[in-house]
């Protein structure tokens, strides 16, 4: 359970990183730390009265036991935290104003569900029933995560994506360097307000698993590591952001085991889909001197190891005992993996504007299907 | 009467605090109209903070010092008018040292 010293510690580190990067730099006036000083003696004066009186009472299991008369230390961070959001209040209305759309645009909405959806299906079926805790985290999967995955990629993406015609447009935008600070500060605050969720559900193991999986999503775009620009591990990274959701619903549901089969299916579909998704780069990225899975193995090869491994996850679903129904499903994939090499001219967007609409009719069957044979 | 202490302390301090800014015109009184926004704003947010403490059992008020309306269970309405009073007092102090 959330200790109180957690429960400051991360309002704190987000309000402070904010003033720091993105704010007004409060916390270098000298003005705050004066207004610090009263405040502080205010706070020892009220909140002796209510600790003492006791208005307010404090689990000791909670609190550290460090005090300064009856008042746990933890309420003084707590003050310090409120006062600065109070002057820090106006930037940070002003950046929801400036960046909004530009934050909402590289978190890429179209692909919200791509990862939500995995760790829903995942946590709902699995447990039966849907607690808080998991539908806070649908939220985490929709926006904050994709953020980080897509809006991180977008910055370091910068110079190469100023050449390529397919951002700007349901697969990505083009961020323009303003908008870079802002846009790796609230990824990480997102990713830090649900850090105590994810201790409350599975503790220190799946914490760790946790970090992991954001570092990944990170350190796909950014240096040094940049899987993106390492073949194969750029497949293996890029499929792990959408089984990373699916992994974290399987494991609050103590389902590990039972879900091994379909967990590698997914990240075998994940690494083929991402193959696809490399190919119409291919030109773009070898101009702009990028290695990438499609430029490494060349468009042909490419292919035919897509369409391996989308078979491969089907027969892996088939041994995880999964319904028929989601095995056939597959099959259109294989089909529009193939259609890559029919289609002479250069541009190849087709089959990947396909690929990302035909995943929606997948959801939506699926999810249809799944409706009918478990709840109906 | 016992309820009342808690809200009757905030609400004497309250008016303290709006008659010094009626009369010095530093936060909700002076021409510039957002202070009251950004009161809102922080105070929303530790109002959540507030609502995570008490479901995760780590603090909670003493039932014989509130008047015992809730906005949350277990959180009182004494709780907003604290949050409130902290914000506006530490506005009308950071005002103060420009």
């Amino acid at each position: 359970m959330i200790q109180y010293f957690i429960l400051t510690l991360i309002p704190f580190l987000i309000i402070v990183s904010f003033d720091i990067f993105c704010g007004s730099r409060i916390l270098l006036k000298k003005r705050f730390w004066k207004t610090i000083g009263v405040l502080g003696i205010a706070t020892l004066i009220f909140d002796t009265f209510l600790t003492s009186t006791p208005i307010v009472l404090y689990n000791q299991e909670k609190i550290l036991s460090i005090k300064i008369g009856t008042i746990p230390i933890e309420d003084f961070i707590y003050g310090f935290s409120f006062a600065l959001a109070v002057f820090v209040a106006p930037s940070f209305i002003k950046y929801l104003q400036n960046n909004w759309k530009v934050i909402l645009a590289c978190s890429r909405p179209f692909s919200w569900i791509n990862t939500a959806y995995p760790f829903a299906l995942a946590a709902f079926v699995l447990r039966g029933k849907v607690g808080m805790e998991d539908l806070l985290l649908v939220l985490f999967f929709l926006f904050p995560y994709n953020l980080l995955v897509y809006g991180i990629n977008d910055v370091y993406d910068y110079e190469t994506d100023k050449l390529n015609p397919r951002k700007n447009s349901i697969e990505g935008a083009l961020v323009e360097p303003v908008y870079h600070k802002p846009i790796w500060w609230l990824a990480m605050a997102l990713c830090a307000l649900f850090l105590p969720i994810i201790f409350n559900l599975g503790g220190w193991a799946l914490l760790l698993l946790f970090l992991i999986g954001i570092l990944n999503a990170i350190f796909y775009s950014a240096p040094p590591i940049r899987f993106k620009g390492v073949p194969i591990l750029d497949s293996i990274s890029s499929s792990l952001h959408f089984v990373f959701p699916a992994l974290i619903g399987v494991l609050i549901t103590n389902h590990f085991y039972y879900s091994l089969y379909v967990l590698f299916a997914f990240f075998l579909w994940g690494i083929a889909s991402h193959i696809i998704g490399a190919i119409p780069d291919i030109q773009y990225d070898k101009k702009a001197k990028i290695s990438t899975v499609a430029t490494f193995l060349g468009k042909r090869f490419a292919v035919i190891i897509a369409v391996f491994f989308y078979c491969f996850s089907g027969i892996l679903l088939m041994l995880g005992s999964v319904p028929m129904i989601f095995i056939l499903l597959l099959l259109p994939y294989c089909f529009n993996a193939a259609s890559f090499l029919m289609d002479k001219r250069f541009s190849m967007l087709k089959p990947f504007r396909y690929f990302m609409y035909y995943n929606l009719f997948y959801g939506f069957v699926s999810t249809m299907y799944i409706i009918w044979r478990y709840i109906v | 009467m016992q309820f009342y202490t808690y809200l009757s302390l905030l609400l004497i301090s309250l008016i303290g605090l709006f008659y010094f800014d009626y009369k010095k015109k530093f936060v909700i009184f002076a021409k510039n109209g957002s202070s009251l926004r950004d009161i809102v704003f922080a105070s929303s947010l530790f109002l959540i903070i507030d609502i995570i403490g008490v479901v995760n059992n780590i603090f909670y008020s003493n039932p014989k010092y509130i008047i015992g309306v809730h906005v949350f269970p277990g959180v009182p309405i004494e709780e907003i008018f604290f949050l409130f009073l902290f914000s506006y007092f530490s506005l009308i102090v950071w005002r103060f040292f420009k």
